[in-house]
């Protein structure tokens, strides 16, 4: 079970700051899909309209066919972690996780509990007695257990350590085997995640910069390395993002799409053809966006 | 999908479990300081109140910070587990009539208790102005005025709470204001509050006095409505 997501021509204002404008995209069900963006860029703005949490004023949003607004069904289906404070959440690990069981029709109290055992959460502590780590891989233990049709994470990993982090993306990507939903990702910790999505959605300045699948983005750009007068000459006409000497040799970062034709030339010319990260991509773009 | 889990029952049972623990920590409190000061304060040349005079007043003002807490405690919490902003108002108000119910129905009782054992301990306990004890019509009358002032006292610290969340700390302290007129107006009513600017002045009959708190009752449920039905969920 697993939710698809249209949205079309979003707008919100803040006053006179205009954090999304005109968002128009679909996303399709049982994927998961990267929202990427820098800081500000208004990922956290659109994932709360996408759970409920405000309504859309100008443009549409439609989840599994349905306005999700005060919708019974989608709600109940749709999950949103996010970095919470935990101060004022005096109640015990063992029973928010029972707790849960009221709330998510298919929460899987046995997977939660195994969860939070892996990430060594102690589990007769209260959640106020939590590290923010520890208090950010519990809601991530319980996002993963509720199994909802659609499940966000707006940067839920924040404060946990790289072995949990490792453990929560593993664990993303065998849940989606067993149970396949919809899952969004907003994060800018891209080069660590990246692998983990089909689909990535880059939102710059409230606006939808690029939406691709995973492989279809990496086709967009890719590594030119060897001797120096042959990489310049070679590149001579391409959009270059980044380069790097080492003494005779270079490597530049192009971005584009490389005809067959100059992979030919490429090879013969003795050129080494690598692709590049959904990282250096994201970079160069947001960047290139800044510039204009 | 399977049916709603999250439905306005359910939420009410939820919330009324909760709020029931927080009611008996308040009335525990209130049945101690009674024990104590009508032990000290009656004798056999003094009488002291029955305990339902005594925390009159008090009970209200608990049910005004129960009903401020209801956004900020209850509200979040429910929204992120996926509920609807419809069926938690519901919820909340199933919940909220049962616990100011459930107040009256157990500080009464505990009153009644309070008698009986009073002439063994000693105490002399009067009624003052609920009289309870004197008919059965004279307890339902006391009972029902009781349990309606508990519910607009909670229904006024829910609207002061959502305005808050909804609208800033201008139209709260609007809402404050506002309340306090509501609270005017309740004293007038229900006579049984400490709230009561006019009482001397204006003095409506049960007939008219009952059917106006009704409306009263109404009207904040259409307002608190119409604050939390489609207000943002702040993160």
């Amino acid at each position: 079970m697993s939710y698809s997501i249209e949205v079309n021509g979003l707008t919100v204002h803040y006053k006179n700051f205009k954090a999304l404008d005109q968002l128009n995209f679909k996303l399709s069900p049982g994927k998961i899909h990267g929202i990427l963006g820098r800081n500000g860029a208004g990922k956290t703005t659109l994932l709360t309209y996408l759970a409920s949490f405000h309504k859309a004023k100008h443009g549409t949003i439609v989840i599994d066919g349905e306005d999700p607004f005060e919708n019974e069904r989608i709600l109940q289906g749709t999950s949103f972690i996010y970095e919470k404070d935990n101060t004022y959440d005096y109640d015990k690990i063992d029973k928010i996780i029972k707790g849960m069981l009221y709330f998510r029709p298919y929460f899987d109290e046995a997977y939660a509990r195994e969860l939070v055992k892996r990430f060594k959460i102690p589990t007769n502590k209260s959640a106020d007695q939590l590290s923010k780590g520890q208090y950010s891989a519990l809601q991530v233990a319980i996002g993963l257990a509720s199994r909802t049709p659609l499940t966000i994470f707006d940067e839920a990993y924040l404060g946990m350590d790289a072995p949990a982090r490792e453990l929560f993306y593993k664990e993303i990507l065998l849940e989606q085997e067993r149970h396949p939903r919809t899952i969004l990702f907003s994060t800018h910790l891209v080069s660590e995640m990246e692998y983990l999505f089909d689909e990535v959605l880059i939102i710059d300045n409230g606006k939808v910069l690029l939406q691709e699948t995973s492989e279809q983005l990496l086709e967009k750009g890719f590594s030119i390395t060897g001797a120096k007068e042959d990489v310049e000459a070679f590149t001579k006409t391409l959009e270059v993002i980044y380069e790097e000497m080492l003494g005779g040799t270079k490597s530049v970062m192009v971005y584009g799409t490389l005809p067959k034709q100059e992979q030919r030339e490429a090879v013969e010319l003795d050129l080494e053809i690598g692709s590049l990260s959904i990282n250096n991509l994201f970079i160069h773009l947001t960047k290139e966006e800044e510039r204009t | 999908m399977s049916s709603i889990i999250l439905s306005p029952k359910k939420i009410a049972r939820l919330l009324f479990m909760e709020q029931v623990k927080w009611t008996i920590w308040f009335l525990s409190f209130m049945f101690v300081i009674y024990i104590v000061v009508v032990t000290f304060a009656s004798g056999p040349h003094s009488s002291f109140i029955d305990l339902t005079n005594f925390s009159n007043g008090s009970s209200g003002i608990y049910m005004l910070i129960i009903g401020i807490l209801t956004t900020s405690s209850f509200f979040y919490y429910y929204m992120q587990q996926g509920a609807t902003r419809k069926n938690f108002f519901l919820g909340t108000i199933i919940s909220s009539a049962l616990i100011a119910i459930a107040i009256t129905v157990i500080l009464i009782l505990l009153t009644f208790i309070l008698q009986f054992i009073s002439g063994w301990a000693g105490w002399n306990i009067h009624g003052q102005e609920l009289d309870f004890t004197s008919s059965f019509s004279a307890f339902i009358y006391t009972f029902v005025r009781l349990a309606i002032m508990h519910l607009i006292y909670f229904l006024i610290g829910w609207m002061i709470g959502l305005t808050f969340y909804r609208l800033g700390w201008l139209y709260g302290l609007l809402s404050i204001a506002c309340s306090i007129l509501l609270l005017a107006i309740t004293g007038i009513l229900i006579e049984v509050t400490h709230f009561s600017f006019f009482t001397n002045i204006i003095n409506l009959p049960a007939f008219i006095a009952t059917p106006l708190s009704l409306v009263l009752i109404v009207l904040l449920f259409g307002v608190n409505y119409r604050l939390i039905k489609d207000v943002t969920v702040k993160i």
